[in-house]
């Protein structure tokens, strides 16, 4: 089922960046700290460099996609505006966008179903 | 008095750290849970205190921004502002819909990471019951059976850690940017090449020299100079190139003038420079093509032309710095979570220099040229937690010459820093180098103990 609750929505944005951050760091998804930003240096930052975030930015992209149903694009003029965004500013405005991100046919299709049921 | 004095270390550490560390929204267990009506000694989450706070205090909205019109709003109307701003918000001040998708996310963050049981050592809330997007739409709005996340105070009399919410400042807006792909630019004009690229916004322009024209007459020496100093650039970005967000860099193209003349009153000490110069700096992200990797290519090359003697010469920094998407060299990697982690950082750089004419009169240049090309590689240790504030680093170059006095020349430094305190005012650092220094090309072997302070 896609989601369309802004609440859920953001737990599942919270939970991929977290788990992809806490995986890159070897922390658990649980201690990384959201007011972190990715690119400061420790301890403000994980001192990701551009292009491990752009790497993140890919990788959620087709997690997300896969777990919402919708056609989410991180394009480059965003990407360029998060960089330096706080942990937790980065999910909100990920979720921001997957809420406002179009079905993609899996999506129509697992609503579709979801309705009948 | 080692004693004393290694008592003393241990305590001022312990002091520094024991200071908290700040989290997004994290408020103290007694503002945001009461009494439930089940039992006098049950606390609970208490929705109208975590509204209050994490709207009020965290995200610096109050209720005048979520009503214009002065008419109050009470917990259910917080919690629909929160839930569905866009909707809500037909009275709402300016911008206060961004702050609000800002607080929501924040909320669900705190829910998430209180998503454990109860520990009795410390204040804390336990979240496991309503953590999915329904069950905190349900509390948030007040429905029934809404007192399910637990919270306990510590055992212990020790006073609550401080919470962000005492100092955090509002959520910065996170605006949903256009896709249009764009090439934003700006011209600048400095006195140094190496500050064209800043821009005005930046924190650090005002520390920045201005380009500058100077007459200056000393009448002790009878000396009169003339100088300009002044280079004009146009930043390109920092930007994406494509619209996927795969090609993202800066450039600098720049033209440089400087001149200087000296008259005296001995014709023969007289002296004048005259020397354009132009070139581009900047430095571009892209994928390698391969795991879906990266790599970044820093690119600075000069041409410079003596108007007094038409010499001229080109020189060149090139580094390419691999960005293979590894942990431990493209993010800091933890060896004890929470405590030490650490960054290597390997890159090749290419310094070239032409000296394409030697000019018409005599001076200290040869034509030819010459190549650097090697490794730097910086290797960096964090401390936080109980070894906040600590820093170790150990980097070294070492560059193949081709043509020159020198067929080899390296520099090694490493260094032991130790920051006091949140504010980072004071500092003591332990740093030994050796080889060369890479401009003046003198040899070093030095160790410094050097004492920091800032105010």
């Amino acid at each position: 089922m896609p989601t369309s609750d802004p609440t859920s929505t953001r737990i599942l944005v919270y939970n991929v960046v977290v788990e992809w951050v806490g995986r890159a760091v070897n922390l658990q998804p649980d201690h990384v700290e959201t007011d972190r930003t990715f690119q400061g240096a420790s301890p403000n930052g994980y001192d990701f460099n551009e292009g491990r975030f752009l790497q993140m930015c890919d990788q959620i992209t087709v997690t997300l996609i896969s777990a919402s149903g919708r056609k989410l694009r991180l394009p480059g003029k965003w990407r360029v505006a998060h960089e330096q965004d706080k942990i937790a500013q980065f999910i909100n405005a990920v979720a921001v966008r997957l809420i406002a991100a179009p079905l993609n046919n899996l999506g129509v299709e697992a609503h579709a179903w979801a309705m009948k049921n | 008095v080692l004693r004393y004095g290694a008592f003393l270390f241990i305590s001022v550490l312990a002091a520094f750290a024991a200071t908290p560390t700040l989290a997004a929204f994290e408020p103290k267990v007694s503002d945001v849970c009461s009494t439930a009506s089940s039992g006098p000694h049950r606390l609970i989450l208490d929705r109208k205190m975590l509204l209050g706070q994490l709207l009020e205090k965290h995200a610096g909205i109050s209720a005048i921004d979520l009503d214009k019109r002065g008419n109050g709003v009470g917990p259910d109307q917080q919690a629909n502002a929160l839930l569905d701003p866009r909707s809500f918000c037909k009275f709402c001040a300016e911008k206060v819909s961004d702050k609000l998708d800002q607080a929501h996310t924040d909320l669900v963050i705190f829910f998430q990471r209180h998503k454990k049981p109860i520990d009795p050592t410390k204040d804390s809330i336990d979240t496991r019951r309503i953590s999915s997007g329904p069950e905190i739409r349900g509390f948030l709005l007040g429905q029934p059976g809404n007192d399910v996340a637990v919270c306990a105070l510590a055992k212990s009399d020790k006073p609550s850690t401080p919470s962000s919410s005492d100092t955090a400042k509002p959520n910065q807006k996170t605006p949903i940017v256009a896709d249009k792909l764009e090439l934003p630019g700006y011209f600048s004009l400095r006195q140094n090449i190496d500050d064209l690229p800043i821009p005005q916004t930046d924190s650090s322009f005002k520390g920045l020299k201005q380009a500058k024209v100077s007459f200056v007459n000393d009448r002790i020496a009878s000396k009169r100079s003339f100088s300009i100093d002044g280079a004009v650039g146009y930043t390109i970005g920092r930007t994406s190139f494509d619209e996927a967000g795969h090609f993202i860099g800066q450039f600098t193209p720049f033209f440089a003038y400087n001149q200087q003349t000296v008259r005296t009153d001995n014709p023969t000490k007289n002296t004048y420079a005259q020397n354009y110069s132009f070139g581009l700096m900047g430095d571009l992200t892209f994928p390698t093509g391969i795991a879906g990797g990266y790599q970044n290519i820093k690119v600075y090359p000069k041409y410079v032309i003596s108007a007094r003697n038409d010499a001229e010469v080109f020189s060149g920094n090139f580094v390419y710095t691999p960005m293979y998407g590894i942990p431990g060299i493209d993010n800091a990697l933890y060896i004890v979570p929470e405590m030490l982690s650490f960054k290597f950082t390997p890159q090749l750089k290419v310094v070239l220099q032409d000296v394409v004419n030697a000019g018409r009169v005599p001076s200290l240049l040869s034509p030819g040229s010459y190549t650097w090309f090697g490794p730097k590689l910086d290797l960096t240790f964090f401390g936080e937690g109980i070894l906040e504030g600590f820093s170790y680093y150990v980097s070294y170059e070492g560059y193949k010459i081709e043509s020159g006095p020198l067929s080899r020349i390296s520099y090694f430094q490493t260094g032991l820093g130790y920051d006091f305190g949140k504010t980072k005012l004071m500092s003591v650092v332990l740093t030994y180098q050796k080889g060369r220094n890479l401009d003046t090309l003198e040899k070093i072997d030095q160790l410094t103990l050097g004492l920091g302070l800032k105010y």
